[in-house]
């Protein structure tokens, strides 16, 4: 089949998960399409690929309740509810290494933000009219292992991955005022903001969108140099509970995060 | 005979123009005294003035002849302004005369002046008449200004501060006249005028609520074309720019009214109601994290401050503060106070004159301590906080700021890598 029969398979509007799931289990003329992009004409047009990006988004809720002096409290529970938050960011990569029959590996640097709203309490426990925020900013460096073997060579359009590295978050909790203050048990007064370290561990798959528009895929290299676009899914553990630190505050979480991803 | 004059064409040449100007004298004596009234670089040259003789700050309000725009204050004030006037081929018999007409007037003409039969249609704002010389600075009062009188006179008569707050976004147009006779002579100057001394829709919904050292102020929002006489007028310059809000210490402290106890619990559950307690007891903490809250009622309608009156916020009292917010805005916080203090608060929509509409009754609230989530963690036992984060950036621009140059570096990085693949990209 020619490519130009290819591409009537394909349209922006096919970008649904339902025509994900299908190129996923490429047809006959899917893979001939990527046979032309990796062993035909096309491959020596195809840009050098050294980096990746990811796009992510996750339902975050941090572990601030499970810490151990709190005595089975549940003060971000009883202010913010169970319902998640949002939390945005993207990760930039630097596939340093390109294993052979593996797929690539190198660091990975990633900067989320998300933010918390609702009302503070009166003295006698019920909510005010004023606001109280917490605000995180979770990053991370971590080595990424990307096992793009199956899409290179076997035109499953299938890259799953791993991620594991050392985690950061800076905090806050703020009111209309700026940021809170609060006096502790030993009668000092100190600021609600902070940062705890952490460990994060990801493993996830990537499928590539190539597959719906070949002739597309390789416009889009020439033109800005993508070599690959896909969407992911991952579920990861963010450890974030204090190395080396006497009172961290847990802004870690486990749960899962979705979004777009970019070689090039 | 001198040489000059023995070449005929050359006596023409000079006797023409002295022949030609003498006959434009006797023909045309008009044109010889030309009677012309100007004010030179205006309107930036008119200037404002309150009664002391300081000078008053200028308004821009859009077009250039409304730069000098008359507003409320400004009326009260009894201001006046001093125009800069020149005159030129007046004679000794003339006198300078100054009216003022809606902008639909020429009150140049003696019929408008009511020198003759017809409806008289401007009146005078500066006693007397003038008299002429070269330059001039003439005063006038706005309150004469935007008179208008019902029944106009050939005379001058003064205003009192009973004119002002009746014109709502109305020209005026100011003549400077050289009259002969109570005849025009000559050409007059003409500066159109923009007053405007009503404000905007007074601002409804006020609602205060109580914040940590706070109070924060909410009211419905302004509409953007409707002005304050009711009427869309598709222009900016009449609605509301501004929203002020006044707060002063309340002068009376609202009624507690003692009507039952409630028990709310933590989780904002009301779980018993309606049970007298015979006394202003604090709140007890009962049980299962519920306190008894008596069942008081604050009297707002015994509310009110030094400041605040009805008729408008007294900006000569010291106690009154203010803070002003865009008129899209339809909220604000107020900071800096003391819990259990009660204030009075009253807002107030302004134009770009700087026009109050009706002020809101006051509504008196106190600020009072509160739990925040850092306060609540710390409470029921939480250690962290008191390191450094990204909000000493200045958050959240501390932390969208180092993703972005993070971000940034890596794209350097990447832009590097493939100048070396001998990609230009």
């Amino acid at each position: 089949m020619s490519p130009m029969n290819n591409r009537r398979l394909s349209k922006p509007s096919l970008v649904s998960a339902f025509a994900l799931l299908a190129c996923t289990f490429a047809s006959q003329t899917a893979h001939a399409s990527e046979q032309d992009i990796f062993n035909g004409e096309k491959v020596s047009k195809k840009s050098p690929q050294h980096f990746a990006l990811e796009i992510r988004v996750s339902p975050f809720s941090p572990d601030v309740d499970k810490e151990s002096s709190l005595g089975g409290k549940t003060p971000y529970k009883d202010t913010f509810g169970t319902m998640k938050r949002a939390l945005v960011g993207f990760e930039f990569d630097y596939q340093a290494i390109r294993i052979p029959w593996v797929g690539t590996v190198g660091p990975g640097f990633s900067a989320s933000y998300t933010q918390m709203t609702d009302h503070s309490f009166q003295l006698d426990g019920t909510r005010s009219k004023e606001n109280t925020d917490f605000t995180l900013y979770p990053m991370y460096l971590a080595a990424v292992l990307r096992a793009d073997v199956f899409y290179r060579q076997y035109r499953v359009p299938v890259v799953p991955y791993a991620k594991a590295g050392v985690g950061l978050t800076f905090w806050e909790m703020s009111n209309p005022g700026g940021t809170s203050s609060a006096t502790n048990a030993a009668g000092n007064t100190i600021k609600g903001r902070g940062h705890t370290w952490g460990t994060q561990w990801a493993a996830g798959i990537m499928i590539a969108l190539d597959a719906l528009d070949p002739g597309a895929s390789v416009n889009m290299d020439n033109a800005v140099g993508i070599n690959s676009t896909y969407i992911y899914g991952e579920y990861y553990l963010a450890a974030i509970n204090g190395i080396a630190q006497d009172h961290p505050l847990l802004v870690g979480t486990d749960t899962w995060s979705a979004g777009f991803a970019f070689e090039f | 005979m001198p040489h000059s004059f023995r070449n005929p064409l050359r006596v023409l040449f000079t006797i023409a123009p002295i022949a030609l100007a003498l006959v434009a004298l006797v023909a045309f004596p008009r044109l010889a005294h030309a009677q012309a009234v100007t004010l030179p670089n205006a309107p930036a040259s008119i200037i404002k003035y309150d009664p002391s003789g300081a000078q008053v700050a200028t308004r821009n309000v859009g077009t250039p002849d409304n730069i000098r725009g008359i507003s409320l204050a400004e009326c009260v004030n009894d201001d006046h302004y001093v125009f800069p006037v020149t005159l030129t081929g007046f004679t000794s018999n003339m006198s300078l005369e100054v009216w003022a007409g809606p902008s639909t007037a020429d009150c140049s003409d003696a019929a408008q002046r009511g020198m003759t039969t017809g409806s008289q249609t401007c009146w005078k704002v500066v006693n007397g008449n003038i008299a002429p010389t070269q330059n001039l600075s003439v005063s006038v009062k706005m309150r004469d200004i935007i008179a208008s009188p019902a029944t106009k006179t050939l005379n001058y008569v003064a205003q009192d501060a009973s004119i002002c707050g009746k014109i709502d976004y109305t020209v005026f147009s100011v003549y400077f006249i050289l009259t002969s006779g109570g005849a025009t002579q000559g050409t007059a100057a003409k500066q159109d005028l923009q007053a405007d001394t009503i404000g905007p829709d007074p601002v409804t919904g006020v609602v205060v609520d109580q914040g940590d050292t706070r109070l924060h102020v909410s009211w419905t929002a302004l509409g953007s074309t409707t002005d304050e006489a009711g009427t869309t007028t598709g222009t900016t310059t009449t609605t509301a720019t501004q929203v002020a809000i006044y707060y002063e210490e309340a002068s009376t402290t609202p009624t507690a009214i003692d009507s039952g106890t409630t028990f709310a619990c933590k989780d904002g559950s009301i779980e018993d109601a309606g049970v007298d307690d015979s006394g202003d007891a604090q709140t007890v903490v009962v049980d299962g994290g519920c306190t008894a809250i008596p069942n008081e009622t604050t009297g707002s309608s015994s509310c009110s401050a030094p400041g605040l009156p009805s008729s408008g916020p007294d900006l000569t009292d010291m106690n009154l503060h203010s803070l002003t917010v865009n008129a899209t805005s339809s909220d604000t916080t107020i900071s800096g106070l003391t819990n259990g203090t009660s204030y009075a608060v009253a807002v107030v929509a302004e134009d770009v004159f700087l026009n109050p509409g009706k002020i809101s009754s006051p509504t008196c609230q106190s600020p009072v301590k509160l739990n925040d989530f850092f306060e609540t963690y710390v409470n029921d036992g939480g250690q962290a906080g008191g390191s450094c984060s990204l909000d000493m950036l200045g958050a959240p621009a501390g932390g969208a700021s180092f993703a972005v140059i993070a971000f940034s570096a890596m794209l350097a990085l990447a832009r590097r890598r493939r100048q070396k693949d001998g990609d230009p990209r």
